[in-house]
């Protein structure tokens, strides 16, 4: 028996390389279990009752968690901000102290902040799941991401990633970049010029590279959704596929076994070809699958502390 | 009847549920209820057994349902803090989606304020009536529809909604004991349209027993009755000295203007309250009048609190009415006026005025015309006609 002994998950880099290998082992474990049935735990009053605060708009991250929570007997309660405003230090605090005392044992928090969660999360008891805070960490992400990869190529070291797209803005890219230097792997980022980030502020293990390296000799191309709500400025939507994208005619350069990602929701025809998504290479809704798994394992190894029956 | 021929159509769609068993058993006014191929419902839950029971009712009478609730107070209150959660649990049980929507803002920044504000001007306010009419069809609705794509809002009140043509009908629910229409006079009819009562057909008896046939966790929560905003524990005087402070005035006699007593802030007391004046005297005594300026609490008896008129503003109509004209030419309809929410409806003549404004002649003196309450006007086969507020 394994036990996770956070109280929080706010960042991948909260966690050690044997408490990442633990949860991936957890959501590989739930990935093979029949997703045929919502609940496979009796719900008991006792049971914990987790909060999804979404303070930007993702029906697809909040409705992999409540799956996963709904999955382990856990009860859901969707909070939303009235016209979406978000709420900022005192009253996020002051709503979680609320949400505490009515017994909600975790809050799964997306927001546009960057900066905050930290600070909020020493001063409650209940605890804090990082959905996504601004360009800053979506653990989560990173996390069932690390698990489709583990899958797929049965290692994590030895690999080498492509990440394209806006690198600069994309909590997906640092967490996965943060969480790939955990293990014995190279990243190569490219896109537009003015999406990378500083080469200096790069890992060791993580490189700038032009779009054709990085589609030619890597093993998995991970592609960035444009975000259209973050102002791309100059970058032009119209020519993003032929200029930035994966189209059919880079996915021939591909190497043989390589395999194409991406978090998802895609941009079919700006980002990624529409016909590549569910291509052959497209690993693209086992990660949605595996989103359940990890948010299980996570959920799992955050409120009971330990994942019981690891092998059951 | 065209209200006939819908109710055929729907009966028909979700004929095996508990739901049609007890439309059925309603007679000629048919409760509105879409088609559940083409609906999408959020149903406002409290956590209380009426709205965990219309869910459920919902949920097997085969619409696509989902549980919204809104979460209106910021600190510890009689209903949302425990109800939020125990909503959640019945959807979960019921197999519904939860969602709640924060407008712990605007119902502080509304519906207190407003509450607090009344006072000041010495009226009894009635909160619940503009948290429908604002929050749960206001925010809450434009928030089911817009948000989470449903077609209607429906609600655990004991009301009843009834298509006329065009037009969308309030009536009393079937139950008089339970009935709520008195809460919901202010729904105008873009709001009614999206409107839905699965309980007009119900007793409390009915909820209940559904409820525990379905094993809901919230078979036997007692039903709230109180201010939700006023913690638990704390008395209605008690929160209001703390918010607006003790203001000591003087207790008068209306009839001769002498000074019987003093009280601690006219707050403390409603129109027609005999009980806690603590004045001895020959005769019971009421409270019958309340000056905000002068910061007095008129006393007499019970002859002095009889009106044989009333104004009210803000008036809110629901369908048509039959308009008569009086013998100076006025015009005015008839109706049984409803002057609180636990008092018979009398028989009145109802001037509307411009600006939204109504006065009232019952057809015999009514006692204690409290201003800040509601009067709700009702029709023939109580229809709810319309409403105003008490000045």
């Amino acid at each position: 028996m394994m036990v996770l002994n956070k109280k929080h998950l706010l960042s991948i880099n909260d966690l050690s390389v044997a408490e990442i290998e633990a949860i991936l082992d957890r959501g590989d474990h739930w990935a093979h279990k029949p997703n045929n049935q919502l609940s496979f735990t009796p719900r008991l009053d006792n049971n914990p009752i987790i909060c999804n605060l979404f303070f930007e708009a993702s029906t697809r991250t909040r409705f992999s968690f409540e799956v996963a929570a709904k999955r382990l007997g856990y009860y859901v309660l969707n909070f939303h901000p009235f016209n979406s405003s978000v709420q900022k230090g005192e009253t996020l605090y002051d709503s979680l102290k609320t949400l505490e005392a009515m017994g909600v044992a975790a809050a799964v928090i997306r927001t546009p902040e960057e900066k905050g969660l930290d600070e909020i999360a020493s001063s409650v008891n209940l605890s804090i799941i990082n959905a996504g805070d601004g360009s800053n960490q979506h653990p989560t992400q990173a996390l069932l991401d690390l698990l489709t990869l583990r899958q797929h190529f049965g290692r994590l070291t030895g690999l080498k990633i492509a990440i394209i797209g806006d690198i600069k803005h994309s909590r997906v890219a640092q967490s996965n970049i943060d969480a790939i230097g955990k293990f014995d792997s190279s990243i190569m980022l490219s896109g537009p010029s003015a999406l990378m980030p500083d080469p200096n502020s790069l890992p060791a293990h993580a490189t700038i590279v032009s779009m054709d390296e990085a589609i030619e000799t890597s093993d998995v191309v991970m592609m960035l959704r444009v975000q259209k709500e973050r102002h791309l400025g100059s970058i032009s939507y119209e020519n993003y596929l032929d200029e930035y994208g994966l189209n059919k005619k880079r996915e021939l350069h591909m190497q043989k076994h390589a395999m194409i990602m991406h978090p998802a929701p895609f941009n079919r025809g700006i980002e990624i070809d529409g016909d590549l998504v569910e291509s052959k290479r497209s690993l693209i809704y086992t990660q949605v699958a595996n989103g359940v798994a990890v948010r299980m394992a996570i959920l799992e190894g955050i409120l009971a502390g330990d994942f019981l029956e690891i092998n059951g | 009847m065209q209200t006939r021929c819908i109710f055929g159509a729907l009966i028909m769609l979700i004929q095996d549920s508990i739901l049609s068993k007890y439309a059925r058993s309603s007679g000629g006014l048919v409760n509105y209820l879409p088609d559940p191929r083409k609906s999408k419902i959020a149903i406002a839950m409290s956590g209380g057994v009426d709205s965990s029971v219309a869910a459920y009712l919902l949920k097997e009478a085969g619409y696509d349902v989902v549980g919204i609730t809104a979460w209106l107070i910021a600190g510890t209150g009689r209903c949302c803090d425990t109800g939020m959660v125990d909503a959640v649990r019945i959807c979960d049980q019921i197999g519904i989606e939860h969602h709640s929507v924060d407008l712990r803002e605007v119902f502080a920044s509304g519906i207190i304020r407003d509450f607090h504000e009344s006072y000041s001007r010495g009226e009894t306010p009635i909160p619940c009536i503009s948290c429908n009419n604002d929050m749960k069809w206001g925010h809450l609705l434009e928030y089911s529809v817009n948000v989470l794509g449903a077609t209607h809002l429906a609600s655990g009140h004991y009301g009843r909604v009834v298509i006329d043509d065009d037009k969308y009908l309030l009536y009393k629910s079937s139950h008089d004991k339970k009935d709520q229409s008195y809460m919901l006079w202010g729904l105008n009819q873009k709001q009614l349209a999206h409107t839905l009562f699965p309980l007009a057909d119900m007793a409390k008896d009915d909820v209940r027993n559904i409820a525990r046939e379905a094993q809901l966790s919230v078979a036997n929560k007692p039903d709230s009755q109180d201010i939700c905003f006023v913690s638990v524990g704390m008395t209605n005087s008690d929160y209001l000295t703390r918010i607006l402070g003790e203001k000591p005035g003087d207790i008068v006699m209306i009839s001769d203007g002498k000074v019987l007593g003093s009280h601690k802030g006219s707050f403390n007391y409603t129109y027609g309250q005999r009980k806690g004046i603590g004045i001895a005297h020959s005769e019971p005594l009421y409270v019958v009048k309340i000056d905000p300026e002068l910061n007095t609490v008129y006393v007499g008896t019970k002859s002095d609190l009889l009106s044989q008129r009333a104004t009210a503003k803000n008036a809110n109509y629901i369908g048509e009415t039959v308009m008569e004209t009086d013998s100076l030419g006025e015009e005015f309809f008839r109706a049984r006026a409803k002057i609180r929410y636990n008092s018979q409806p009398v028989a009145a003549r109802i001037y509307p005025r411009d600006g939204a404004r109504v006065e009232v002649e019952f057809a015999e003196p009514v006692e204690a015309v409290t201003p800040g309450q509601a009067m709700v006007f009702y029709g023939e086969q109580d229809r709810v006609l319309g409403g105003a507020w008490i000045e």
